[in-house]
């Protein structure tokens, strides 16, 4: 398994506001080639920004203040601007919510290709045709021969997402990050995106960081799940443990109320009481205290909580000072 | 930072200036020498003579005292016609922001039609058939500016009418006029605030206009558009006459339009929704589906 | 016992401008529900549901076709008032549905005022209490919608419905774009509602996991047609239409695993 991706204790705080908690905490992960990696996590969670932050694309005011970024034995966070350019694109590509913004609305299907293809490598038209007729294919876009001549508003949201898809891939970066990428599109069409990514991960030896809220969603693409609240990690591992056996309460919370196709009256949804807490006011200690049906011993916002691991799968752990095994 | 430098500066002098300008359109007549006394040795005297500040006119006036009392007449007369413009023009783009097809229709050609007219020429037809005097210079100042507001006010209306929260109001039960007054009417408050001051200053340019063509203030009432009136014959001789009767109208308009540029800035600064960090609906992405 | 709320022989085309074709959002759509039922209508965009969930509700008018309350067919605007007595509705995106300038307290009082029921005293009571019935503080009537969270401003409309005693209320798409904990407060809250009160509902989501949680009976939509109304046992076992089994099978199932 070669590790592509690896960040080691992020942080990212708030500029100009030295009172507040950090946005994202001390947060720790890893991808490796051919796997997807799912980030869940609610607003307020700090996934996004996770996501942005490996391309250094986050929103003013908002900067990282800790840690280390590292691929391609470099650390992204110290890496000068006119390198960080190369590597988006190379190195790093991301796939966003709206696949309407991605697109420019003026320019063909082959144009865009182009332009993505043209800013990491001059090659001939010959060249880069062929390069967007291929990615195109493997993105499942039919007819491309025929469509790098359409414009964007002629093609339904899920061929949207096809062709930013395409555009993330056509360089061959090595890590994909998708921001919610089926969150706008139609439950039948989000399947087929949902295919495409996995295929595309596993065949090319990508390493897919996949961001969403939606955990049914993230269940069906991910091999290994990081769960995040307020700015933390609180579970990570392999995505059947996780799910078949969630430790922590929150993880244990968010799939107590999601409806899933098993769904009934009868078990109702036990929605998890209280609400995040504010961007930037973490409580110290444990994170989820305020909310947590499972109160432990009493150490809940005195000190931080330790990771505990899973008997029976080690790389599955969770973040907690309750001590008794669940 | 720099924004809201920017922001509050202008808005901040030009309220300082009409400040100004308006203490001294309501004190200043009380301490000056009589504006329409004569003296005809001292006539056509130049800005920093002995006892006349900004000189005198060839009937020997002081033109300050002139300008001071001119500022009361325009300023009075402009507010006037503001209000009366605004008036008329809000309720005039609640009706053409109305359900019924025929009226909305009938009022936008009535703001089409008024916009065309060149209002001189209706300033002059109308002085012609009645008189120049002050009450028919308000009228034909509400006459000339109602439409432009109108427009705005309809335009509000007519982008608020479609939304939601709207229908959310007819849906408990409001009727079209619960909705034009206690639902859309606040919404159109920034907008008149800040369409008054251009108009105001519009106004003070009409004024002077009318009065200059001699339609306006009648002589011997001192107002601004008269004494460029006056000035204009000698302004190669003295050209204090019309310079400073220009300078106070131009400044006073540059006021104007600051007070009603800076609100706008101000309003739209507050309604443009910066990423609030605090705020995670604007970070990154929340699980938003389609329609 | 006649049905609450019905939609005859619908059909809504949406004339196209300029150079667009027309387009057929509804065609010959026949609909109904009775008192204390929760149904949900599914599908994708493009399908109607909303279109017909606005039309319901007189927000947008049929081209053809009849909307029946309680059997008696709705034309007048003082016959949609009637209606609008029993049925209400709530918007997808509780940022526009209320008006900005209004406090939340104005705005669900609103509809109280302008039926004069009761004094002012009492109509603020009631305010306060649907406001905490929804799981909302009735200090919370003094603020402005802009601070509340999507979470919350959906439960304000939610008040807003509510105060009214309506028979059935038409929820179009309200929890799609809110985080999965705070769905689940308002599915339950909705839940309660029928159970107690016996408030009926019209759901629609293009979600089929919470109608399926949610509804009794669920319609299925697609480009403009009813392809398959059953209930929700039924449908969910035995999908009959291609494309119910179509949509069915896309839906993420990576939870039934689950174990909790």
């Amino acid at each position: 398994m070669t590790k592509l991706l690896s960040i080691k204790n992020l942080t990212i705080s708030l500029e100009g506001r030295p009172n507040t908690s950090p946005i994202v905490q001390n947060l720790n992960l890893e991808v490796n080639a051919g796997e997807v990696l799912g980030i869940v996590g609610e607003s307020g969670s700090g996934k996004s920004l996770t996501g942005l932050s490996i391309l250094n694309m986050l929103p003013k005011g908002v900067y990282i203040s800790g840690g280390q970024i590292l691929a391609d034995s470099k650390d992204i966070t110290k890496s000068e601007k006119k390198n960080l350019r190369a590597y988006r694109g190379e190195l790093f590509s991301i796939v966003f919510q709206d696949p309407g913004a991605a697109l420019n609305p003026s320019r063909t299907i082959g144009k865009l290709l182009s332009d993505v293809a043209r800013a990491h490598e001059k090659s001939s038209k010959g060249i880069i045709r062929k390069k967007s007729i291929e990615i195109l294919k493997d993105v499942g876009f039919p007819n491309p021969e025929e469509r790098l001549k359409s414009f964007p508003f002629q093609l339904s949201g899920g061929l949207r997402q096809r062709v930013a898809i395409a555009m993330a891939l056509i360089n061959r970066p090595k890590i994909l990050i998708a921001d919610e990428p089926t969150t706008s599109l139609d439950v039948s069409v989000q399947k087929g995106i949902l295919d495409l990514i996995r295929k595309r991960t596993i065949e090319d030896g990508i390493g897919c960081i996949f961001i969403s809220h939606d955990l049914g969603v993230i269940a069906e693409v991910a091999d290994r799940v990081i769960i995040m609240y307020s700015g933390q990690v609180v579970e990570e591992g392999p995505m059947a443990s996780v799910l078949t056996n969630p430790k922590h309460p929150y993880t244990r919370g968010l799939i107590a109320s999601a409806p899933s196709m098993k769904s009934s009256l009868a078990k109702p949804l036990r929605p998890i009481p209280g609400s995040l807490p504010p961007v930037g006011r973490t409580p110290s200690g444990c994170a989820f205290q305020d909310r947590c049906p499972e109160k432990a011993l009493g150490n809940c916002n005195a000190a931080n909580p330790t990771w505990s691991n899973d008997s029976s799968n080690q790389s599955h752990r969770w973040l907690c000072h309750s001590e008794v095994k669940k | 930072m720099r924004n809201f430098i920017r922001d509050k500066t202008l808005l901040f002098f030009s309220s300082l200036s009409m400040g100004i300008i308006c203490i001294v359109a309501i004190f200043g007549p009380l301490f000056i020498p009589d504006p329409l006394e004569q003296d005809l040795i001292n006539s056509m005297l130049p800005p920093f003579s002995q006892g006349h500040i900004l000189g005198t006119d060839p009937l020997g006036r002081d033109i300050f005292s002139r300008i001071v009392s001119g500022a009361r007449v325009s300023l009075i007369v402009s507010l006037l016609g503001m209000i009366g413009s605004l008036t008329v023009g809000t309720i005039m783009g609640l009706v053409s922001g109305a359900r019924n097809k025929w009226i909305a229709w009938g009022s936008d050609r009535l703001i089409d039609i008024q916009m065309a007219f060149p209002y001189i020429l209706l300033a002059i037809v109308i002085v012609s058939a009645t008189t120049a005097s002050i009450p028919v210079l308000i009228f034909l100042m509400v006459l000339a500016g109602w439409a432009s507001a109108a427009r705005v006010i309809r335009s509000i209306v007519l982008s608020e009418r479609p939304k939601d929260y709207i229908k959310a109001a007819s849906l408990v039960g409001a009727n079209q006029k619960r909705i034009l007054v206690k639902y859309i009417g606040p919404t159109l408050v920034p907008a008149i605030f800040t369409i008054a001051p251009l108009q105001a200053s519009a106004m003070i340019v009409m004024e002077a206009t009318l009065s200059f063509l001699g339609l306006g203030v009648q002589p011997p009432t001192p107002s601004w558009g008269g004494m460029l009136l006056e000035g204009k014959v000698y302004l190669s001789q003295a050209w204090w006459l019309t310079t400073i009767p220009g300078i106070a109208i131009a400044i006073t308009c540059a006021s104007l339009i600051g007070i009603g540029e800076g609100l706008s800035i101000k309003l739209r600064g507050d309604r443009r929704r910066r990423i609030d960090p605090s705020k995670t609906e604007n970070l990154g992405s929340e699980g938003s589906a389609k329609s | 016992m006649k049905p609450i709320l019905e939609a005859s022989s619908v059909k809504k085309l949406f004339k196209g401008r300029g150079r667009s074709l027309d387009v057929m959002a509804l065609n010959d759509i026949d609909f109904l529900i009775y008192p204390g039922e929760v149904i949900g209508i599914v599908g994708e965009s493009g399908s109607g549901k909303s279109t017909l969930s606005r039309i319901l509700v007189g927000i947008e008018k049929a081209t053809e076709g009849q909307v029946l309350h309680n059997g008696e067919a709705v034309e007048s605007p003082s016959d949609w008032q009637k209606l609008r007595l029993d049925i209400q509705y709530i918007f997808q995106d509780p940022f526009l549905s209320l008006a900005p300038h209004m406090t939340v307290g104005q705005s669900i009082r609103d509809g109280l005022d302008i039926r004069e029921e009761g004094t002012p005293l009492e109509r603020n009571n009631r305010v306060a209490r649907t406001l905490e019935l929804v799981g909302l503080k009735a200090s919370d009537a003094n603020s402005y919608p802009a601070v509340f969270s999507g979470g919350q401003k959906q439960r304000i409309c939610l008040a807003r419905a509510l105060i009214l005693n309506p028979k059935v209320i038409i929820c179009d798409e309200i929890v799609s774009g809110l985080d999965v904990s705070v769905q689940a407060q308002i599915l339950n809250l909705l839940v309660e509602l029928n159970q107690k009160n016996g408030v009926g509902l019209v759901f629609v989501s293009h979600d089929l996991r919470v109608v399926k949680y949610l509804c009794q009976r669920i319609i299925v939509m697609h480009q403009g047609l009813i392809v398959e109304a059953n209930t929700t046992e039924e449908l969910f076992t035995n999908p009959k239409h291609e494309y119910t089994q179509h949509l069915l099978s896309s839906v993420p199932a990576g939870l039934s695993i689950a174990g909790v």
